[in-house]
Parts: C-alpha cells; sequence; structure tokens
C-alpha cells in the first residue's frame, strides 16, 4: 500500500512525494493498551510558477479511544507572481486571533512598493485536538502599508454561518522597529486593537542587544487581552484564566560560543487577575545548544521552572545525540520534574527514552523510539513507535 | 538544585572558554561582495561603522588584536538588519535565507522562550515564516492526529500543565483553544479532574 501510494504522487520531476507510516503503541488515559497506526503523505510540486503543497493522513488502529478516521489537511495550489500571489484549495491562515484552516482562497497584490492589499474568503475552521471544530464562512480585507520603519495593517474581517448572526471584525496593527546600526539595540513595539465583535488588545515591546559580539541581552514588556463574547468557531484560553488580560515581563540573555554553540537564559514575570485577586507567577528557562560540533555526542540541557496560583515545577530535561556512523543515530532523552500542585504535597514525573534511527537509502529511513515513565495518571507508563519514511523520488 | 547550579555555572564557563577560541568565519561572510552593495549603503547614506563596530560599543579593554579582528568582522546579525522580511527591508534586501546561507541557522528570533511565542510571531509575520518553512510543516504540529509521538511538549508535561497554563495563560493562548481543555476536563469519559 505504500508503495502504491508513494509511486502513484512520484508524477515527474519537479515533484516530491513522501510518505510516513507510523506504528505505536501506548496506553490510553483509562490505561487500556491501544496500538494506534497512522499513514500520512505529503506533496509537493513546482510545475513552472505555480506550486503545488498537499498532507494527507489515514489513521486506524486497535484500542479503545481509536478510529478510523482519513482526513485531508492541506492541498492547495499557489502562484507567485510579479505583484500577485495566490492560493486557492485547503490552506491554513493566521490573523491576530488565531491560526484556521481554510477551505478557499487568499490573494495578496502589491499596488506600491509601501502598499500591499490582501485577503482571503471562504469555510474557516479552527483543528480540535482531534478533529476540525464546526466552521464558519469568513472573508477578510486587509491593507499593508510598509515605510521606513513602521508598518500600518489595518483589516476587516467577517464571519458568519445559516445557523448565527454574523460578526464583523476590525482590528489595527502597528509595528515599529529602531536599529539604524548593527550595534545599537534592536527595538520592537507591536500593538494591536481589534473591535467590536472580538476584544482583543495586545501591545509588545522587545528589545535586544549585543553588548559584546558574543552576548545578546534580551528584554520584553507585553499586555494580551482576548475576549470573545460570541465566538463562532472558539472561545479563548486566555479568556478563562485570565479575563481581564496578563502583562508580562521578561528579561533574558543569550551566550554565543564557538560554531554557534547558545547558552540562553530567560526570567518572565506575569500578572493577571484572577476572579477577585491579582496573581503573580514566575518563569524561568535556562538552556543550552551545543551548535556545530565535531564531537559524536550532543547533550542538549535544559530546566525549566515555573511558580503561579496553581502550583509549582522544576523541569529537568535532558537530550543526547549520538552520532552512529552515515546510517544510523541514536537519540537519548530524560527527564525528571518535580511538581507541586497547589497545596498538595511534592510529586514527580519522570519520563526516560531512546530513539534509534537507520537510514536503508537515500530515500528510506526507519525509525524506533521507546519510552518509560512516570506521571500524575500512571505510575508506570511505556510508549513505542516505528516509524517508516519513503521519499520519492 | 545545588547540583543543577553547579551543572549549568560549569556549563557557562566551559562555554565561555570556548567563546575565546578561534573561530572561523561564518561561510555567508564569504559570499558578500562590497561592490555589490556599494549602491544601496550609498542610498540609505551607510557608513563603513554601520557594520564594522565593536559589538556594543568602542571596548577599550580588548588588547589590539582583538579589537581589529572585532573591527573588521561585523557583529552578528549586521546583515539581518537589512535582509530582513521585518519593516525596514523595504522590499529590496533579498531575505531568502539561500541568498547568503549554505547552512541556514535559525534567526535571532528563535531564541529562548520562542517556542509559547511563536504562534503569536506567526501571526503578525506569517509570511517570514514561508521564507524557511513550508504550510506543512505548521500541518506538522498543529493538525495532525498523531497520538504516538510528542513533538513539543515532553512526556512529563501532562502531569505538570495545569500548573503551567495558570503561571502564564498568554503562553498557552498562542497555540490552544479553550476546547482543548475541555476535551479532557469534562468529557464523558472523566479522564481528567
Amino acid at each position: 500500500m505504500l508503495l502504491a501510494l508513494t509511486t502513484t504522487l512520484a508524477l515527474a520531476s519537479p515533484w516530491t512525494a513522501e510518505s510516513e507510516t507510523v506504528i505505536g503503541l501506548r496506553g490510553d488515559y483509562s490505561g487500556e493498551p491501544m496500538i494506534p497506526a497512522y499513514q500520512f503523505v505529503r506533496l509537493y510540486g513546482e510545475p513552472g510558477e505555480y506550486a503545488v503543497s498537499g498532507y494527507a493522513g489515514l489513521e486506524w488502529g486497535a484500542g479503545p479511544s481509536v478510529a478510523t478516521d482519513p482526513d485531508l489537511y492541506l492541498l492547495n495550489v499557489s502562484a507567485n507572481l510579479d505583484k500577485l500571489q495566490w492560493t486557492l484549495g485547503r490552506l491554513q491562515v493566521a490573523n491576530l486571533w488565531g491560526l484556521s484552516t481554510l477551505d478557499g482562497g487568499q490573494l495578496s497584490y502589491r499596488l506600491r512598493d509601501d502598499l500591499t492589499v490582501s485577503g482571503w474568503a471562504g469555510w474557516m475552521r479552527n483543528q480540535d485536538l482531534d478533529d476540525f471544530l464546526q466552521g464558519v464562512g469568513s472573508g477578510r480585507v486587509q491593507a499593508t502599508w510598509s515605510v521606513g520603519d513602521l508598518m500600518l495593517r489595518a483589516g476587516v474581517q467577517a464571519e458568519g454561518n445559516p445557523d448565527t448572526a454574523g460578526v464583523l471584525r476590525q482590528d489595527l496593527e502597528a509595528r515599529w522597529r529602531l536599529a539604524d546600526h548593527a550595534n545599537l539595540p534592536t527595538v520592537r513595539a507591536v500593538v494591536a486593537i481589534a473591535e467590536p465583535d472580538l476584544t482583543l488588545e495586545q501591545a509588545r515591546l522587545e528589545g535586544s542587544l549585543h553588548v559584546r559580539p558574543n552576548v545578546v541581552i534580551e528584554a520584553f514588556a507585553q499586555h494580551r487581552k482576548a475576549a470573545v463574547p460570541d465566538a463562532l468557531l472558539a472561545d479563548r484560553i486566555l479568556e478563562t484564566f485570565a479575563p481581564e488580560g496578563t502583562q508580562d515581563l521578561g528579561l533574558g540573555a543569550r551566550l554565543i560560543g564557538a560554531r554557534w554553540a547558545v547558552l540562553s537564559g530567560r526570567y518572565r514575570l506575569s500578572t493577571f487577575q484572577e476572579t477577585d485577586q491579582r496573581r503573580w507567577a514566575h518563569a524561568v528557562d535556562v538552556e543550552y545548544k551545543p551548535g556545530r560540533t565535531s564531537s559524536n555526542i550532543d547533550i542538549l540541557p535544559l530546566y525549566r521552572f515555573r511558580h503561579g496560583p496553581g502550583g509549582q515545577y522544576h523541569a529537568l530535561l535532558a537530550a543526547a545525540a549520538v552520532d552512529l556512523g552515515e546510517s544510523a543515530g541514536l537519540s537519548l532523552r530524560a527527564g525528571v520534574v518535580p511538581y507541586q500542585k497547589l497545596d498538595d504535597p511534592w510529586d514527580i514525573a519522570l519520563d526516560a527514552g531512546a530513539t534509534v534511527r537507520y537510514v536503508v537509502g537515500s530515500r528510506v529511513h526507519l525509525s524506533g523510539a521507546v519510552d518509560v515513565g512516570h506521571s500524575a495518571l500512571f505510575d508506570f507508563e511505556l510508549r513505542a513507535s516505528a516509524v517508516l519514511d519513503v521519499v520519492v523520488p | 538544585m545545588r547540583r543543577l547550579v553547579v551543572v549549568l555555572v560549569a556549563l557557562g564557563a566551559l562555554l565561555h572558554a570556548a567563546s575565546g577560541q578561534a573561530e572561523e568565519p561564518p561561510e555567508q561572510l564569504g559570499v558578500f561582495r562590497h561592490e555589490v552593495h556599494a549602491k544601496v549603503h550609498a542610498r540609505d547614506s551607510l557608513e563603513c561603522v554601520a557594520c564594522h563596530q565593536v559589538g556594543g560599543g568602542l571596548d577599550l579593554d580588548l588588547p589590539d588584536e582583538a579589537l581589529d579582528e572585532a573591527f573588521l568582522e561585523p557583529p552578528p546579525g549586521a546583515c539581518h538588519h537589512c535582509h530582513d522580511r521585518d519593516v525596514r527591508s523595504g522590499g529590496f534586501a533579498p531575505t531568502a535565507c539561500e541568498t547568503c546561507h549554505t547552512e541556514v541557522q535559525a534567526p535571532d528570533t528563535h531564541g529562548a522562550g520562542w517556542m509559547p511565542q511563536h504562534g503569536i510571531d506567526a501571526r503578525y509575520e506569517g509570511g517570514a515564516c514561508l521564507d524557511c518553512h513550508k504550510q506543512p510543516f505548521c500541518v506538522e504540529c498543529h493538525e495532525r492526529k498523531d497520538r504516538v509521538r510528542t513533538t513539543t511538549h515532553d512526556p512529563t508535561w501532562l502531569s505538570i500543565h495545569g500548573i503551567a497554563v495558570r503561571a502564564a495563560p498568554a503562553t498557552c493562548d498562542g497555540c490552544h483553544l479553550q476546547q482543548d481543555c475541555v476535551r479532557c476536563h469534562q468529557s464523558a469519559a472523566g479522564r481528567a479532574p
């Protein structure tokens, strides 16, 4: 079946097709074993000035909560002409309040060097964890004016379906950047407001500075508020946990070493109104990436700390990549996460896993992975998977 | 915790020591041609010191050799002040990575804390994402149903996500909808409290 799928998609150069077959073993939330399997196919082609991009998936398996359910995630044709860009089919559109799947078309036309008009129209849906949510008809027109350090964008978006009243959203977005010289601080400001059917306020000020050639400090301040009183698509998480919005302050630094090795750290302070109480929360992230090294083993440690009204945790995670030669590789990972929910006693989540990858040929890759762990749901959990990747041509 | 601090300090010291070693110049510097850029630099009144500077200002404590080297070699990211899909490029400077890079590194924006931030940035600069990523790259995480492998959150995440969302709800909001919570916490199966 796999060969049939990939062979039929291998139309001719410049077409490329990729097949990915995944078989797994894990426990459902109830502890029952399940054996899900997936078949994904991706297709890329650029005949002439057009580009075709497709992505489809099929799921089936044994065990609870696994349904046979084919899905077409993405299949579209696009063209990038001199001043005009268009896409037709199933595509993803991003706007100030989310990323959605759109069955329809998207168009962008450059009127002048500093002015672009764009928009889309079609049936827009959001993706639930397992399936598409019921969608709405949607259309949007926006104008983007960009000159010097300033960009202004104004848009109007309409949504509606036969069962509900339509909504009209207007939004305005401004971005500004200061960076005249290479070693002056980069400062970017973003302000976005959307009304009246959706209250969206976003303001972000961020900056970075090379205090030395290999040392960068970063800082940001952010305000976000999102409330959708008549959401046709779906409610926001922010609306649930921080209906009055959040304010965040962050400070970070990056130390860049030889061959792009990077040690980075960041602190973030968040405050928001939760019911009748103002809350404060702290977050720390420290991460090291070894960059391009000649070593056979790269180790990537990561530390995360969170402290807020829901409790606190320290996440100590590490991944290691071991080069086993031209045709094989080994990835190891481990996690130790002590955590305390609300006023509960401290508990711990653990995970250890390994993935082996083997290159059968230039177009066929195999991999197998095993993870064992201990979590809030399972005293002992085993996960395993095998993946076969085939690229044609 | 003390052990973690020791490990991180040791890592920092190692990295700092490594950063002092002689580095090979980035491959993209070999691509740069002054004669090609002369016209546009003159148009924008860019002087030599716009690029050839000591990062962060003139550090007089540097030894002469290091000073010369730092002066001659532009600091990291100097080219991106024009070659950027951001507002300054004005549509004139090519922004495709392969214009200069034979080996593409993640841009400066993909630094610490990038993952929870990327959804918000993608809404502002979706076009910039497409310089490197095709749309199926988004689908890989956002829409595929693969419940076998974890790509964003590691396996320990299930135990601590409730703490994380109440510590920084704006972070989760970058990718998830309320529906994602309801699915488990209010489902008929009663999987989660």
